[in-house]
């Protein structure tokens, strides 16, 4: 179980997004988003600056390869790849008047989400006949800002996790850019900005993260009261099938990624990743954690225990005992870990995820 | 600010249309309608493509761009609240706020102008398809 780890200076790092050969990798940086290649090594090849506040989220669109930055300046850009390998920004005016926090491309990159402080989602989409980006707003039941939005594999559903403790799930079908989509267990007919779900932990508290499961009919979200809540839904308009609730007594989750329809690993201000199991039928439980920073102090080796030993660490440290984890953390992780995103498939299951933070260490973790 | 701008154009066509629309609404049972855009390549007042009378609201809102300005001549016959037929005409100048800066600054230049052509009593705004079909209510006050 080696994970790889990158340490790309001490900045936060807000938002990061691998391409999808995972040659390049984009980190979101205070105000400016840096383009790395990767490799055995990790090197900087350009960097885009077009913000002028922190850059909140980037995500880089899996098949086209443009990548979409939100920032606290309230706008969003789309960085269009050119052969040279330079990056040209288009400004997308969202029409928002408070900080964009999440963006994300729906999977057929037709759109894109913008969660905002506005209390809106703007729903951004190309339109050929004027030459520019539009965007639409979902406002409706949105009390507070929107932390995060993630979509379902259909490309018109969206789920949202809000300040306000609710989870919600929106229909985002614009006529003339998406085809009607099948029916699924969220909703048949589905206007645009149509609540087709809306979900709360039991304690309460602020939803970091709501993600679609890979089939899209469940949904799990981590929230601020330390426990994941996985949601079944039955059918349109009725109650949901199962609300499974896992409380833990670790610090509260920030992102949470579907390993496969069974498995979830989340991570957040404990600094590491936890890996949940479960299904509908048998309700989910804590597994295990990734990188337990109880192994780690299991194995730190022990210092030799001499009297000299003894005094110089009473005489450095104010305590006769050498712990080693007085000056960082036993995670590999220094600081909150704020993004998981999938890296690797194997069998059918994510087997690797990508782990950015506060501590600015790029962490590529085997689950 | 009546003097014909040097920028717009009305080809002999979109008179004829309008004057048509004029004069055969008059009586009329159910509303008339016709949209006008500015065409991009030389600035002239042109009937939207494919053009047609539209007998009613929900047709118009249904016709309309989301994302372009429009302007829309109407005639609504209806009954006041004290009994009396009137069928007013307006200009509807349709402003959808997710429209390109150029796009307001190129309507908004060429409102006044239309309003004179088409010889209407009233300029209403609106910036949603929605507000379309809630036209009768402002139309009766």
């Amino acid at each position: 179980m080696s994970h790889q780890v990158h340490s790309l200076g001490h900045v936060p790092i807000s938002d990061h997004s691998f391409s999808t050969d995972r040659s390049k990798l984009a980190l979101a940086r205070d105000i400016s988003v840096e383009i790395y290649d990767t490799g055995s090594k990790y090197s900087l090849n350009t960097t885009l600056s077009g913000h002028d506040k922190t850059v909140t989220s980037v995500d880089i669109a899996p098949q086209s390869g443009r990548i979409v930055t939100c920032s606290q300046d309230r706008n969003a850009l789309v960085w269009e790849p050119s052969p040279d390998g330079t990056y040209k920004p288009t400004l997308v005016l969202l029409r928002i008047n408070r900080a964009a926090t999440y963006a994300r491309w729906s999977p057929d990159e037709k759109k894109f989400a913008v969660g905002s402080g506005a209390r809106a989602i703007a729903i951004c989409y190309f339109e050929e006949e004027n030459d520019w980006w539009v965007s639409k707003h979902i406002k409706k039941p949105l009390r507070s800002t929107v932390l995060s939005v993630s979509w379902h594999p259909n490309s018109v559903l969206l789920s949202s996790g809000s300040t306000d403790s609710h989870a919600r799930v929106f229909s985002t079908f614009i006529k003339g850019v998406d085809e009607r989509p099948e029916p699924t267990i969220w909703g048949d007919r589905v206007p645009f900005q149509t609540l087709c779900g809306d979900f709360v932990s039991p304690a309460g508290g602020w939803v970091h993260d709501a993600v679609f499961s890979p089939s899209g009919n469940a949904l799990a979200l981590v929230t601020h009261d330390s426990s994941i809540t996985i949601v079944y839904p039955s059918g349109p308009e009725q109650p949901p099938a199962a609300v499974v609730n896992v409380s833990t007594t670790l610090l509260p989750f920030k992102t949470l990624v579907w390993l496969s329809e069974n498995e979830i690993v989340a991570a957040g201000h404990d600094c590491h990743p936890v890996v949940f199991t479960g299904s509908d039928q048998s309700g989910w439980a804590l597994d295990h954690s990734v990188d337990d920073p109880n192994d780690a102090k299991k194995n730190a080796s022990s210092r030799e225990s001499t009297a000299l030993n003894m005094f110089r660490q009473m005489d450095l440290k104010g305590t006769p005992q050498a712990s080693a984890d007085d000056a960082s953390l036993p995670t590999i992780h220094q600081n909150t870990i704020t993004k998981l995103r999938p890296y690797a498939v194997s069998g059918g299951r994510v087997n690797k995820v990508s782990s950015t933070g506060v501590d600015g260490r790029v962490v590529i973790f085997d689950v | 600010m009546s003097q014909a701008s040097p920028l717009y154009t009305f080809p002999q066509p979109t008179i004829k249309s309008m004057r048509d629309l004029r004069f055969g609404s008059a009586r009329a049972k159910t509303p008339q309608a016709k949209i006008y855009e500015i065409s991009k390549t030389d600035m002239s007042i042109q009937e939207q493509q494919p053009a047609e009378l539209y007998t009613s609201l929900e047709e118009l809102s249904d016709a309309l761009p989301g994302n372009t300005p429009r302007f829309i001549v109407l005639s609504y016959p209806l009954i006041t609240t004290d009994g009396r037929y009137k069928t007013p005409y307006v200009l509807i100048y349709f402003l959808p706020v997710t429209a390109t800066q150029q796009a307001k600054m190129l309507y908004a230049g060429a409102v006044e102008i239309v309003r004179a052509q088409a010889d209407v009593n009233k300029l209403i705004e609106i910036t949603d398809e929605e507000e379309m079909l809630e036209i009768e209510s402002l139309l009766n006050e």
